[in-house]
């Protein structure tokens, strides 16, 4: 690809990004110059953003909650799109009419359309499927929309009844339709909408963090992340060691990682032994100590209620198989 | 000496720092980082080293590759000196210390002996 042909895809993409669409994406090249060096950085960006709209870092808030974009697909058996909904258009830059009755792998990267010709042959031997693909749509101008589509095969009577249904969901920085929908609708509708389900609920009551409170409370984090073989001190040791207080290190930890001090020191104590078990020889005594254990027996109960398997199986399981 | 490849990158471990090359062209995608850490970490035998990473064969990292380095990616290690040479391997460190703020101390360098310096300081 041109120098000129990579800089107008990077003026394409950056104007979906001031409009607050951050789901494109730029083909890359084999090329390790300048230019190809921004288009990895503006590719890693739009990836981060793209997250932290769903996610960020406040475990849930109404206001992380953004626009839904939605593309439908209709596909026959054939493969051939029957039909789709406008944002779906919008998105890839297309007309419907030029969309509908085409392939749907013309509108995917190269790697993405061998993925669906090898998935469309098994969909076609089952009945009923629901299942998800991990697809790369490519739009007129070139851009790339890395895409996690749900894919459903509906039943009919007969084959031309029969069709999939493919769907994609993303985020953007539009939020006028969603806040419209917050305002019309009851707080216990919000709560079991789809969307928020495995979402911790928020109570009505919570911690006041100003951000030097949420710049205290990531260092703890932060400290705790990087000192997992020391014994913990205590809360309050360490609510006094980055100048905070029990009450806000201990609620304003939850709001923020949506976890327990305690469980979070656990989670990640964990985390690294299962690096170290799956990864080599240590003894799981050194292992223990390593990641702040100070008792074996422990360590192999805490590690086995966790992952289910002990230190010793897990070792095992992990070196026979051909990862 | 020691030395291990995968399908992602040569290992070689002299006693004293562990070197990392990765190969011409690669991308690391989630299953591709939790190979490099594994085989690392087995290399490595439960004892820490100062690492020097060659990454100037990387082409891309994928985000959740990228998430599994920033948590596990450090583990075992007391140092890291990346080799960055084209403008693309300068950006991904860049990213990477920008983005993950890594445990141990972390640095880049245009050329193997600076960052064989940096890391006698852990050694």
């Amino acid at each position: 690809m041109s120098k000129k042909k990579r800089l107008r895809r990077i003026k394409d993409v950056l104007m979906e990004m001031g409009a607050g669409k951050f789901f494109y994406r730029i083909e890359r090249s084999s090329k390790s110059d300048h230019v190809e060096a921004l288009i990895s950085v503006i590719n890693m960006m739009g990836e981060e953003i793209e997250e932290a709209l769903v996610h960020q870092e406040y475990v849930n808030v109404n206001e992380s909650i953004k626009h839904i974009v939605l593309m439908n697909f209709q596909i026959d058996l054939n493969g051939k799109i029957k039909a789709l909904n406008q944002q779906a258009c919008e998105i890839l830059f297309y007309r419907p009419d030029e969309i509908v009755g085409q392939t749907f792998m013309s509108f995917l990267d190269e790697t993405s359309i061998s993925k669906w010709k090898k998935n469309l042959k098994n969909l076609l031997k089952k009945k009923l499927v629901d299942t998800s693909l991990n697809l790369t749509f490519k739009t007129r101008k070139g851009l790339l929309v890395p895409s996690a589509c749900y894919i459903n095969k509906l039943e009919g009577k007969s084959d031309d009844e029969e069709s999939f249904i493919i769907t994609v969901v993303k985020h953007s920085k539009k939020q006028v339709e969603l806040e419209d929908y917050l305002k019309t609708t009851e707080p216990q509708t919000i709560k079991r909408h789809r969307l928020f389900k495995n979402l911790p609920l928020i109570k009505k009551e919570k911690v006041r963090l100003n951000s030097e409170d949420i710049a205290k409370i990531r260092e703890a984090r932060d400290f705790l992340m990087n000192n997992l073989e020391k014994e913990f001190p205590s809360l309050k040791e360490l609510a006094l060691q980055f100048g905070t207080n029990t009450f806000k290190l201990k609620y304003g930890f939850k709001e923020l990682y949506g976890i327990s001090v305690f469980r979070f020191l656990r989670n990640e104590r964990l985390r690294k032994a299962k690096i170290l078990v799956q990864g080599g020889n240590c003894s799981f005594k050194t292992i223990a100590y390593q990641c702040g254990y100070r008792s074996v027996p422990t360590f192999t109960n805490t590690f086995k209620s966790v992952f289910g398997h002990t230190p010793t199986e897990l070792r095992k399981k992990f070196s026979s198989e051909d990862f | 000496m020691v030395s291990i490849e995968n399908n992602y990158a040569f290992y070689k471990l002299d006693g004293r720092i562990l070197y990392i090359r990765y190969h011409i062209g690669i991308v690391i995608t989630l299953n591709a980082a939790v190979k490099i850490v594994a085989d690392r970490i087995r290399l490595q035998d439960g004892v820490s080293y100062p690492a020097l990473c060659d990454i100037r064969g990387v082409r891309e990292v994928h985000k959740p590759a990228r998430d599994y380095l920033a948590l596990e990616g450090s583990v075992l290690l007391k140092a890291v000196a990346f080799i960055v040479e084209n403008p693309m391997s300068e950006v991904l460190s860049m990213f990477y210390l920008k983005t993950t703020k890594p445990p141990v101390p972390t640095q880049s360098f245009q050329n193997q002996r600076d960052a064989e310096r940096f890391l006698t300081d852990f050694l």
